[in-house]
This record gives structure tokens, C-alpha cells and sequence, in this order.
């Protein structure tokens, strides 16, 4: 069984046939993305950031028959994800007695959504350094397929293209040729969200320390 | 080892640098992952099984009219078709790993979960296999790991080894009552929940709830909630306390058929669960409770254990979990200062 779904469609197709490698390679990939997405517009807490997380997937393995692909799986996951936090701040706000509903108040939705975005995913100049380094971050997991995980093994962890395509269940030429697709699929998204290259990104960070 | 090419591009250095420098994402707990996984896994499960049932109705209903044309040809040529035996007492719940089951022991075949089981038949689950099974009565019935029984009456099985379940809540009739015969002496309940299991010498019969009434060489002898009454082959009575959370009464639980949560209340789902683990729910609060009853769940729990799917679906509430004796499932508020004072919103 492959362990490597090569996108979104292929993935969500197999998952509908019930593939089990699927399933582990779709959590896999979109659990930590998501829970990353959820946690700093939930104040950092985790245990909030998990059980939102939980009913977000969940909700999305109910709906995964009507994914249609018009959006990419981690922008659709990312939806539903947001809804589960307005969810939860409402819940968590006025204690009600029952769940919560999403379309109980357009208003309030909209508010909330407001606020808990953080400024960190918008494009943007001028930002603090904690704040770029989690921009940069959340580049690497809005990357299609497992880019962000690769060049997290390859560049931070240090791990070799083997160990890397041990890691993704491939072979040492897909796992290269996957290392350099990401290398490509990150240096275009940098330059669209921040209008530059690594390295001048790198010496703004360094700049504002 | 074979060789790395060099990088490609010239910003490609300055790739890894500013991966460098900005650091490792953040990643969740193995706990959160192993927790949130195994609650995902059922939800897709369910899912999954609802697609399946939705091309099943399909194609029933290709079925049913495909056999509305045969029974008006059959009507048209003037023949007659019998319709099945009534003579089905139970209906499979819930199999976990494979179910056998035929009318003669040595000619066994697998069955499914839905299938109905006639009277005559033999069921048997190997090693690695537990089912579950309704009774018409409503009486639920539990066979563990290598156990071999037959349904040799409506009101009566016959058990040839391992050990088997019988939990008849307070909804079904004591004229249901299931007379459950083995070697050593036959087990009738009044109203309760426990089990029997063989052994080489006898039996051993544990009641959790309510009583049971067991007819032996020796006569005849009643068992009471909290007691363990082995029955040697010889009629000899030995008795043994036994409490409703006893590690001998979990196979029950996790071959017990899930509850579908989809719409029922929490104190619904709470109660279920209590029951099915010997334990009751305590509330600490009437606002507790009065929440826990107003409360709808959505989801599925399939594929979960009773614990997981309990810290699942409380985690989707207001309500907490507070530290109780084992013969309790406490429930309360989560305290209103901490959910806010850990969970800002800005």
C-alpha cells in the first residue's frame, strides 16, 4: 500500500474507498497544519486547539463525500476549522446549555472571526519578530502534499534524503525529487506573500533583532 | 550511499538558512494526536459505513422493485411462493473480528452484523472474535473470545464453552427471561446483568445486577448482585464477592454493540455508558445534570473505547469530568473562572 498520496483528489478518493494508509497519510499531513491554524487564534491554549481541532476533522470526515476540490484540502480544512473556533469562543464565552450553532448569529460570526484572525497569515511588512518567524511557518504548512514536513526534516532536523524518504515511505529518487519540488513550491510562496527572497527575509529577521 | 546533488537554485541556501533561523513548528502532543486520531478514525468509519448503507438502500430498492415484477408474475402463472420461517430468535449487533453460525456445529459459515440467527443454530467466535446479539425480547447477548453456543429455544442456549453476557435492562419483560444452559447446571436471571463462563470442572456465573436463579446436580441456588457463584460438574456451590467494575466483566463492554450518539442527549450517552461499565452518573450539580440533559450530540463513536469515547464527546461540552469512587462516572460544570481564565478570546 502506498503511504504517499500525489494530491488532494487521489487522496480524498482513496479515503472514500476506505483506504486505512489514506487516512494515516491524510492525518498525518493535515492534524499538525490544522492544529497549527487553530492554536494562536486560540490564545495559544491546547487543549482548546485540540478538542477544536477534533470536531473540525470530524466534522470534515462527515462532509469528506462532498469535497469537490474547488479548493485546496488545507484551505477547505482551514474553513471548517474557523468555524469550530467561533464556535468555541462563543461556546466558551457565554457558557450556554447547549452546542453552540455556527448560524445562530451572521453578526456575531463575523466579529469573532475579526478578532480571532491573527495579522500573522495576511501578507504583510513591518512585522515583529515573532511574528515573521510564524508567518514564515505557516508558509511551509499552507505548502501542497508534505512540503513543509520535508524541508522541516531536510533543513531543521538535519535528516538525510533517506531517512526523509524512509519518513514518506518512498524511495531515495522520489524522495530527492519531492525536496526539490518543495524547495521551488516555498521559494515561490515566500516571494508572493513577502515580495522576496529567503535570504533578504532572512537578513530583515535578523535585522529586527 | 548515493550522492545528493547540488542545490539548484541560487536562493536555495538561503532557504535553509531562513529555516534555520525561524525554527520547528509547533506540533501537538503524541497524547492530543493519539487521542483526536482515534476520534477522527471512527468518524470516518462512520461515514464510510453511512455510504455503504446509502448504496444498500439503492439497491434494496432496485430489489424490492425487481421483486414486485416477480410477484406479480407469479401471481400471473397462478404459483405460489412460501415466504422465510418465523422461526428467527436473535439478530447479530456487533461483531469484532468473525462470527460462525449454521444449523449444524460441525458446517459453520461466517456471518455479518445484521444478520438474523434462527432457532437451531450454533454460533461460535474464535480466539481473536467477540459478537453481539439482540434477542427479540430486547435482551442483549455477549459472546466472548472462543465460545460456542446454540440457540437450542427461543428462551434457551446451550453453552458448550467460553462465556457469555447477558444484560437484560430494565425495559425487557422478566417473561423474556433466558435460560442459559451448560454442563454444569442451568442459569436463569431475574432481571439483570451477568455472565457465565465454562470451565473444564463447572461453571463460574458472575452477577453484576439483579439475580439469577442456577439448577445444578446439587439442586438449585440463587445468586445475588456482587457475587461470583462457581458451580463444579458435582453440584458443589463456591461463592466469592465480585464488584461491578471487576477487570472479568470489560470483554462484555467492549463487545457491547456502540451507542449511536447522533442526536441523543449526553445523560443519554452518560447512562448507557455507566451501565455498561457497572458504574452509575454523578452529577455535581442540578445545573449538571439539567445540562448534560438538554445537551444533543452529534458524531459517532465507533471504533472507540468506552474511556476514549467518553473524553471524546465530554470534550465537546461544557461538562468535566470530577474525581469519584470506581462505582461512579462524575460529572460537572467546567468551572466558568478557569474556562475563561485559560481560554481568553481576546
Amino acid at each position: 500500500m502506498k503511504s504517499t498520496f500525489v494530491n488532494d483528489d487521489e487522496l480524498i478518493a482513496a479515503m472514500l474507498r476506505g483506504d486505512e494508509a489514506a487516512f494515516r497519510s491524510f492525518f498525518a499531513s493535515y492534524f499538525p497544519r490544522l492544529y497549527r491554524f487553530a492554536l494562536p487564534r486560540l490564545a495559544n491554549d491546547a487543549e482548546a486547539a485540540r478538542d477544536v481541532v477534533q470536531g473540525a476533522l470530524a466534522k470534515a470526515m462527515r462532509m469528506l463525500p462532498s469535497y469537490r476540490g474547488e479548493a485546496a484540502l488545507f484551505t477547505w480544512l482551514c474553513k471548517i476549522c474557523r468555524g469550530q473556533i467561533v464556535d468555541y469562543l462563543r461556546a466558551n464565552r457565554r457558557h450556554a446549555q447547549n452546542v453552540a450553532h455556527f448560524e445562530d448569529s451572521a453578526e456575531l460570526r463575523a466579529v469573532l472571526e475579526a478578532v480571532a484572525a491573527p495579522r500573522a497569515d495576511e501578507p504583510a511588512y513591518g512585522y515583529a519578530v515573532t511574528e515573521m518567524r510564524r508567518l514564515v511557518q505557516s508558509v511551509l504548512d499552507r505548502l501542497p502534499a508534505r512540503y513543509g514536513d520535508v524541508l522541516e526534516w531536510k533543513y531543521i532536523q538535519g535528516r538525510s534524503v533517506d531517512e526523509i524518504g524512509d519518513l514518506l515511505g518512498v524511495g531515495h529518487t522520489a524522495a530527492q525529487s519531492m525536496l526539490a519540488r518543495a524547495r521551488t513550491a516555498f521559494r515561490e510562496a515566500l516571494e508572493t506573500v513577502f515580495g522576496s527572497t529567503a535570504r533578504d527575509i532572512l537578513a530583515n529577521l535578523r535585522g529586527l533583532e | 550511499m548515493p550522492i545528493e546533488p547540488p542545490d539548484s537554485h541560487p536562493d536555495d541556501a538561503g532557504i535553509e538558512d531562513l529555516l534555520r533561523e525561524v525554527g520547528a513548528r509547533v506540533v501537538p502532543s503524541a497524547e492530543a494526536t493519539r487521542v483526536t486520531e482515534a476520534a477522527v478514525h471512527a468518524e470516518w468509519h462512520a461515514m464510510l459505513e453511512q455510504q455503504r448503507r446509502r448504496v444498500r438502500t439503492q439497491r434494496i430498492g432496485w430489489g424490492i422493485a425487481a421483486g414486485m415484477l416477480l410477484v406479480l408474475a407469479v401471481a400471473f402463472l397462478g404459483l405460489r411462493v412460501d415466504g422465510p420461517g418465523s422461526n428467527e430468535v436473535a439478530a447479530v449487533a456487533r461483531i469484532d473480528g468473525h462470527l460462525l453460525a449454521g444449523p449444524r456445529a460441525d458446517d459453520l459459515e461466517a456471518r455479518l452484523s445484521g444478520t438474523r440467527i434462527r432457532l437451531g443454530e450454533t454460533l461460535q467466535t474464535d480466539g481473536r472474535s467477540r459478537a453481539a446479539l439482540v434477542l427479540g425480547s430486547g435482551l442483549s447477548l455477549r459472546l466472548d473470545s472462543d465460545t460456542t453456543v446454540t440457540f437450542a429455544a427461543a428462551d434457551r442456549v446451550e453453552l458448550r464453552s467460553g462465556a457469555l453476557y447477558i444484560d437484560a435492562s430494565a425495559d425487557v419483560s422478566g417473561a423474556a427471561a433466558l435460560t442459559v444452559k451448560a454442563a454444569a447446571g442451568a442459569v436463569r436471571h431475574i432481571g439483570t446483568q451477568y455472565q457465565v463462563r465454562t470451565h473444564a470442572d463447572g461453571i463460574a456465573v458472575s452477577v453484576r445486577e439483579g439475580r439469577v436463579l442456577i439448577e445444578h446436580e446439587g439442586g438449585s441456588s440463587v445468586g445475588g448482585a456482587g457475587e461470583s457463584i462457581r458451580v463444579s460438574t458435582q453440584g458443589e456451590i463456591t461463592r466469592a464477592p465480585i464488584s461491578g467494575q471487576d477487570a472479568s466483566w470489560s470483554w462484555a463492554a467492549q463487545a457491547a454493540p456502540r451507542f449511536d450518539i447522533e442526536n441523543q442527549t449526553l445523560a443519554a450517552f452518560l447512562e448507557w455508558l455507566a451501565r455498561e461499565t457497572g458504574r452509575r452518573v454523578a452529577y455535581a450539580s442540578p445545573q449538571a445534570e439539567t445540562a448534560a440533559r438538554t445537551l444533543r450530540l452529534r458524531g459517532s463513536i465507533e471504533g472507540l473505547d468506552l474511556e476514549t469515547a467518553l473524553g471524546a464527546v465530554l470534550s465537546t461540552t461544557q461538562l468535566r469530568r470530577y474525581e469519584t469512587g470506581p462505582d461512579a462516572i462524575g460529572i460537572t460544570m467546567a468551572p466558568i473562572d478557569s474556562a475563561t481564565g485559560t481560554r481568553p478570546t481576546h
